[in-house]
């Protein structure tokens, strides 16, 4: 890890940050303003009546959950939370070391006296801090939300399970993210493939869970690693859950760091 | 001890040519002239010396030490200037200068200011608001800044003003007296003929030739240019020696490697009106040395 290019990455991708956690905080606060009205006039039920099973079951509205007002946000946290920061985790991911090449700017930066784990250390390390900073921001307003328009307790315990699967989700899929940039030549759309992996791998799950002969596909998603069932009794960290997805980041990591090793800068 | 080294060394984009079996010498204190065209292999070979890119096979060497495994700290003696210059957007010319600063852990700003002021750069400036000219001119500082003990050089006039250049040229001559090695890549030898006392020729990919720049300069290759009383057939100029022949009706220039005689010889037999014999610039030197082995 360098200091220097820490520092100076970190301050480089703020307004970023800044902006997407500022766009996140307004839709879960609205959500959650909206959560205490929904549950008690059952509207939810109304939309359940009205759609298929199998979208329903796609887009993770699971009645199962709505039997408090947590569970009634998880149904939003699903798309705010962990298709909406998977993006911007990804995103950046992606940028932090390909936009050096792209911007041309690798030229200065890769012949300053820094080795190239030094760099991949450092931008992993900008990556961990935003994606880190992200979910503590979603999960802050979240609870402020949850204190000032939810009458009645929420069960923090659950609300904390789940904010830590969705943590390490998205510092998953930053990894992959920072991996998949290196395979991809400079000057092509890297962000769409990036977006595209998120979406990918979110229906993926989405439409396995509403397929029942193809439902085991599902879990070559990350996104099947997430349990959202904060309402089933015994909700809690399951190990393996948490294995898949601290492998999942030591083994992108890992690939990043010996992949750029290795990778030629081409300006 | 060589400042630096290069050894077989190839490099080869998928199947794309960059440099083959390149073996090079630059003596430590020297300022070193590498010239071809585009698309010869200098950008390669020192995109390989810095750490950008890696050899197929062979290697580098800078100051004994090995530019893959121990890259970080030849790096640290490595003062870059590249080719085409580009910078952070949104960054001003003082704060960029002062970020490459902190990666040599350097204090102060005394070389900083004396470095802006000698080539006329506005270090208050944003960088995305300047001219090409003036990028260089940053790239230039920042080459500097940090009292490297080898100086490379790529294309390092381009965009620049003759004023400018000519500063250039006198800090980089004064940064040699002090110690420091400096290799100058260039494809408009009269740059590489002020500054430099040996220089490389690379022609697709591979060494075409080191020599002494007086020694190149002396090479027996003459510019002839001959009128005729007549019209004269092309080929009775068909010698050894002639290269980049061109003629018209009653008049052929070339370039002539060899000894005089047997032209001298041959122009007596054709008529020749008016006859003048020069000394090539070191561009047709160059010329000749490209044409004569494609």
């Amino acid at each position: 890890m360098n200091k220097n290019l820490f520092w100076k990455e970190l301050k480089r991708n703020r307004t970023r940050f800044l902006i997407w956690a500022a766009m996140l905080s307004a839709f879960i606060l609205v959500t959650v303003a909206m959560v205490p009205n929904m549950a008690a006039t059952l509207k939810l039920q109304a939309i359940l009546d009205v759609l298929p099973k199998e979208i329903s079951l796609a887009f993770g509205i699971d009645p199962a959950n709505w039997t408090n007002p947590l569970g009634v946000y998880v149904t939003y946290h699903v798309f705010y939370a962990l298709l909406f920061a998977a993006i911007f985790s990804v995103s950046l991911g992606i940028e932090l070391l390909s936009k050096e090449e792209g911007r041309r700017t690798a030229e200065f930066l890769l012949t300053r006296p820094l080795g190239r784990n030094e760099i991949v250390g450092s931008k992993t390390g900008v990556l961990v801090v935003y994606v880190v900073a992200l979910n503590a921001v979603m999960t802050l307003v979240a609870l402020a939300g949850f204190a000032a328009f939810v009458p009645g307790p929420i069960d923090i315990a659950a609300f904390f399970v789940l904010s830590v699967y969705t943590l390490l989700l998205n510092l998953a899929i930053a990894a992959l993210g920072l991996f998949v940039s290196l395979l991809v030549k400079r000057g092509r759309a890297t962000m769409s493939i990036g977006v595209g992996l998120v979406l990918g791998s979110y229906f993926l799950d989405a439409f396995a869970k509403a397929a029942p002969k193809v439902e085991a596909l599902g879990w070559l998603s990350p996104f099947r690693f997430v349990d959202i069932g904060v309402s089933q009794a015994g909700y809690g960290f399951q190990w393996w859950r948490i294995l898949y997805f601290l492998g999942f980041i030591a083994v992108f990591l890992a690939l990043t760091f010996f992949r750029y090793r290795k990778k030629d800068i081409l300006i | 001890m060589n400042a630096i080294e290069t050894i077989q060394l190839t490099k080869f984009y998928g199947r794309h040519r960059g440099v083959e079996n390149l073996d090079l010498e630059v003596k430590e204190g020297e300022i070193f002239g590498f010239v071809g065209p585009n698309g010869a292999g200098k950008s390669t070979t020192i995109r390989t010396i810095v750490g950008l890119i890696l050899p197929t096979s062979g290697s580098a060497r800078v100051f004994d030490r090995d530019v893959v495994r121990e890259g970080k700290e030849i790096r640290r003696q490595i003062g870059y200037l590249p080719s085409e210059v580009e910078y952070y957007d949104g960054m001003r010319v003082r704060e960029l200068l002062e970020y490459s600063q902190r990666f040599y852990n350097q204090q102060g700003d005394g070389r900083l200011l004396e470095l802006a002021e000698m080539l006329d750069l506005d270090l208050t400036r944003e960088i995305s608001d300047l001219s090409h000219g003036n990028k260089k001119k940053v790239a230039l500082v920042q080459a500097l800044l940090h009292h490297p003990r080898l100086i490379i050089l790529d294309e390092p006039t381009d965009g620049l003003d003759p004023l400018i250049q000519t500063r250039l040229y006198h800090l980089l001559r004064q940064e040699n007296e002090k110690g420091a090695t400096i290799f100058f890549s260039s494809h408009v030898l009269s740059e590489v003929e002020r500054l430099c006392r040996r220089v490389a020729i690379i022609r697709a990919g591979t060494l075409a030739a080191v020599e002494e720049i007086g020694a190149l300069k002396r090479k027996r290759v003459s510019r002839v240019c001959a009128e005729f009383s007549s019209p004269f057939p092309p080929d009775q100029l068909s010698l050894p020696g002639v290269v980049s022949l061109q003629t018209d009706d009653r008049k052929a220039q070339f370039l002539y490697s060899g000894e005089m005689a047997p032209l001298l010889q041959r122009l007596a037999e054709m008529a020749v009106d008016r006859l003048t014999v020069e000394e090539p610039s070191l561009e047709e030197v160059f010329m000749h040395y490209y044409e004569g082995e494609r």
